[in-house]
């Protein structure tokens, strides 16, 4: 008898129906939003010319060519060629591809584990939630840089860990975002009406709490990109990142810099201007995001 | 800036009152150095730049001039027995060290017995293991007795770290006379903040009248390459003594600063562990020498400012002899010979070097070099510290080694070819015993090291290294890349502050014309 109410729960896709217009409102309130717009078609063609680059550039981002080192920026050379006489536009192209990898991958990683220790903490308190929370202080008493530092110290540079030590220091942010939201969550009525229909726990959490803590998640998660792109070139340009003939941004201001005072300026400018406006244009983007999925400024 | 000019200008002065003196006789230096200082007792230190700010403080019994030839000292004339087991020395008069003690045979014997002393743990000990005895027949002759013939015993003496320490300073501080040097050169010790600065100032009992010529030499670690040309360009410090290729257009463009080249005896070389089997097949070594561009490499390494070894050793090491042929480039061939040893989809390595700048470009470029030959490179740029633990730690054997192939460059300080040829090519040298990196092994190269050892004859000596460096030139157990130029950037106007082939520097000569 007592379970009749729980098919009826089950079987209301009602709100789901709706679900579509949220979205279209974000669309219509992102849109207003100019700049963060353009700045997310900046990044989208940057990431469409990358992939391009390999069948439209005459250069691959590693052709060496000892005969045209050093050159300052022409017709042929966009951006000039590097000590070695590499393009450094195909390079730069290169390392955009190289960036969005890190900075997704790893930022993606950070998330899910994050996500999930905040919901699972914030949804049980207890010893769980103070576990948590209490390594999560302990990784944030760590300015970030160096935690990536003291990580990649550890498991030794290249990529993979530069993605890891990444990834780890990106866990305790989402963790307290998802924890505090799922505390806020936790009292609503939807959700009380939720467990008092006897819905497991996991449903409650992951289709009644997670959906209404996602807009914080996903305007973090898009700011992090930025951060993560530049503790990534950090490291690379601290010799702690990826393999040094990488076409990596860090790693092409890193060997730049040597020739800086030689007057050779285009090796150094174009790489920190790609991680300037990269950066930017994804913190400009992820503000954009806030605004647009922040139901409290509709009412201002 | 201040400094020199009021001493520039109280010069000025006392030459118009006197007359004869010269204009800007006196006046200060500084020099920038590229290292932080460890320590100011060169008998115990591997670092060229503590032998560099040692050479103005202390003096050795025989010296280097600035194109490594043999030049006195403090011993005025030497000589060696035929059978290089006995080596006499003649020692100047008149020489007293900065505290007051008298420079004689007795000090002499102090010094060297001390280096012969085991039991000290002195950094260079290595190079007196083969003295016996040490006799002083007078006051001014000092005789070292060898326990087995050892003919580059007059070289291994003017070696940068064989320095007169005061024997009453060294009883009177004994280990801490790395912070509180005494020798009998031109300038005392005045002042060390460890990384920061280091002050000597003249000394008036020199025993050349004539020198020393400034009042002052204060020396500022700085490691940024391009921080130190800045400071030379604002006048901040007048010398500095390792000026990176890359930055010697800058300081040329000015024609108030010059830059001073010279032929090094750093030999560059990629080592190939020759414990692996690929690496013991001499048509993979030659293949890997035939593919790497050596004139590409000098220009793309250094600018322009090295030349492409001819020799294991470098022309102004003593017995250099120029080996043909000579290294070429020939890719075709070198796929033909990966082909012929069964390689001809090439296989994987990983090379290793230290981290700074220079050592990542040569990565780069041998990386790019033999991925002609379908060579796959693994670089792998280590921290100094790291680089020597795992190269010549205690417990690294040949067959648990862990690379593949290491770039490293060797100058020999005495200037003399068995400290470049007996570390780097020896079966005795092998690592972590000394510096042969590739375990390269060939008893006919080890018979003629020793053969040159044996005799202090120049002739028969000569003789036996050009065996030796024909042999290692045919075997090919490194790829020989490049012999960098020694350059340093000066402010014009001043002489006698100068960078050694060795890669270290001279400065007890140092004057500011007008």
């Amino acid at each position: 008898m007592t379970q009749q109410p729980e098919i009826v729960i089950d079987a209301a896709p009602a709100p789901d129906e709706k679900a579509t217009s949220p979205f279209k409102e974000f669309w219509k309130r992102f849109g207003k939003r100019k700049i963060a717009v353009a700045a997310g078609i900046f990044l989208l063609l940057m990431y469409v010319t990358a992939f391009l680059a390999p069948f439209i550039l005459p250069f691959g981002p590693d052709s060496f060519d000892y005969m045209n080192t050093l050159q300052t920026p022409s017709a042929l050379h966009w951006a000039g060629t590097d000590e070695f006489g590499r393009d450094i536009f195909a390079r730069l192209l290169n390392g955009a591809k190289l960036s969005m990898f890190i900075g997704f991958t790893s930022v993606s990683v950070g998330a899910v584990i994050g996500v999930l220790a905040g919901l699972f903490a914030g949804y049980y308190g207890g010893w769980l939630d103070a576990c948590t929370m209490r390594v999560s202080d302990v990784l944030f008493a760590f300015p970030g840089m160096l935690l990536a530092i003291g990580i990649v110290a550890i498991l030794g540079p290249g990529l993979t860990n530069v993605i890891v030590a990444v990834a780890i220091f990106s866990v305790p942010a989402f963790a307290r975002i998802v924890r505090s939201g799922t505390l806020a969550h936790k009292e609503s009525t939807y959700v009380e009406a939720a467990r008092a229909a006897g819905a497991s726990d996991f449903i409650i959490m992951f289709r009644h709490i997670l959906p209404g803590v996602l807009g914080a998640v996903i305007v973090y998660f898009t700011m992090r990109i930025g951060t993560s792109i530049i503790t990534a070139t950090s490291l690379s340009f601290l010799g702690l990142g990826v393999e040094p003939s990488t076409a990596e941004w860090g790693a092409m201001l890193s060997t730049g810099r040597d020739y800086m005072m030689a007057g050779e300026w285009h090796l150094t400018l174009f790489p920190g201007l790609a991680i300037f406006i990269t950066v930017l244009s994804f913190n400009i983007l992820g503000d954009g995001l806030h605004d647009a999925l922040d139901p409290k400024l509709d009412r201002e | 800036m201040k400094h020199l000019k009021n001493a520039v200008l109280g010069a000025t002065m006392l030459a118009g009152a006197f007359g004869t003196v010269h204009a800007a006789q006196a006046a200060d230096l500084s020099i920038a150095l590229n290292q932080i200082i460890q320590g100011l007792n060169p008998q115990d230190s591997n670092y060229n730049v503590d032998y560099s700010v040692a050479n103005g403080i202390y003096e050795r019994l025989i010296a280097f001039d600035g194109d490594m030839k043999l030049v006195p000292q403090l011993a005025t004339s030497w000589e060696g027995s035929d059978d290089a087991k006995t080596f006499t020395l003649h020692l100047r008069k008149g020489v007293k060290f900065q505290d007051g003690t008298d420079f004689n045979a007795e000090a002499v014997k102090f010094n060297l017995d001390r280096l012969a002393d085991a039991s000290l743990n002195l950094k260079k000990h290595s190079l007196f293991k083969l003295v016996e005895s040490v006799e002083t027949p007078d006051e001014y002759t000092v005789v070292i007795h060898l326990s087995k013939p050892f003919g580059a015993m007059i070289n291994t003496l003017a070696h940068p770290s064989v320095v007169m320490e005061s024997p009453a300073a060294i009883k009177k501080y004994g280990k801490d006379i790395a912070k509180h040097p005494v020798g009998t050169g031109p300038f005392k010790f005045q002042e060390w903040v460890p990384g920061e600065k280091m002050v000597v100032v003249k000394n008036e009992n020199y025993w050349d009248s004539e020198w020393p010529k400034v009042d002052k030499v204060t020396f500022y670690p700085v490691a940024e390459n391009g921080t130190r040309v800045s400071m030379l360009m604002s006048d901040e410090v007048q010398f500095v003594p390792i000026l990176p290729a890359e930055l010697m257009k800058r300081v040329s463009e000015s024609d108030k600063y010059e830059v001073l080249e010279k032929p090094g005896i750093s030999v560059w070389v990629m080592a190939m562990n020759m414990m692996r089997k690929e690496f013991k097949d001499i048509r993979v070594r030659e293949a890997f020498n035939l593919a790497i561009d050596k004139k590409a490499f000098t220009q793309v390494v250094y600018g322009g400012h090295a030349i492409v070894p001819d020799s294991p050793i470098a022309p102004a090491t003593q017995f250099h002899a120029t080996q043909t042929p000579a290294l070429t480039t020939d890719v075709a061939k070198a796929k033909e010979l990966m082909k012929e040893a069964g390689y001809g989809d090439g296989f994987s390595i990983n090379l290793w070097a230290r981290n700074n700048s220079t050592e990542v470009r040569m990565l780069q470029f041998i990386k790019q070099q033999l991925s002609q030959i379908n060579v796959k490179v693994d670089i792998v740029p280590l921290e100094g510290a790291t680089r020597a633990e795992k190269l010549f730690g205690s417990n690294v054997t040949p067959e648990n080694a862990e690379f593949d192939t290491v770039i490293g460059g060797w100058s020999p300080s005495t200037g003399d070819a068995d400290w470049h040829l007996r570390p780097v090519y020896s079966t005795e040298g092998w690592i972590p015993n000394m510096y042969n990196e590739a375990f390269y092994s060939n008893p006919v190269v080890d018979k003629a090291i020793n053969d040159a050892l044996e005799s202090a004859d120049p002739a028969k000596r000569a003789e036996a290294y050009d065996i030796a460096q024909k042999q290692i030139w045919k075997d090919k157990p490194v790829v020989w890349l490049a012999i960098e130029n020694a350059l340093a950037g000066r402010k014009k106007g001043l002489t006698g502050a100068f960078p050694m082939p060795d890669g270290t520097m001279q400065y007890a000569h140092a004057a500011f014309e007008e």
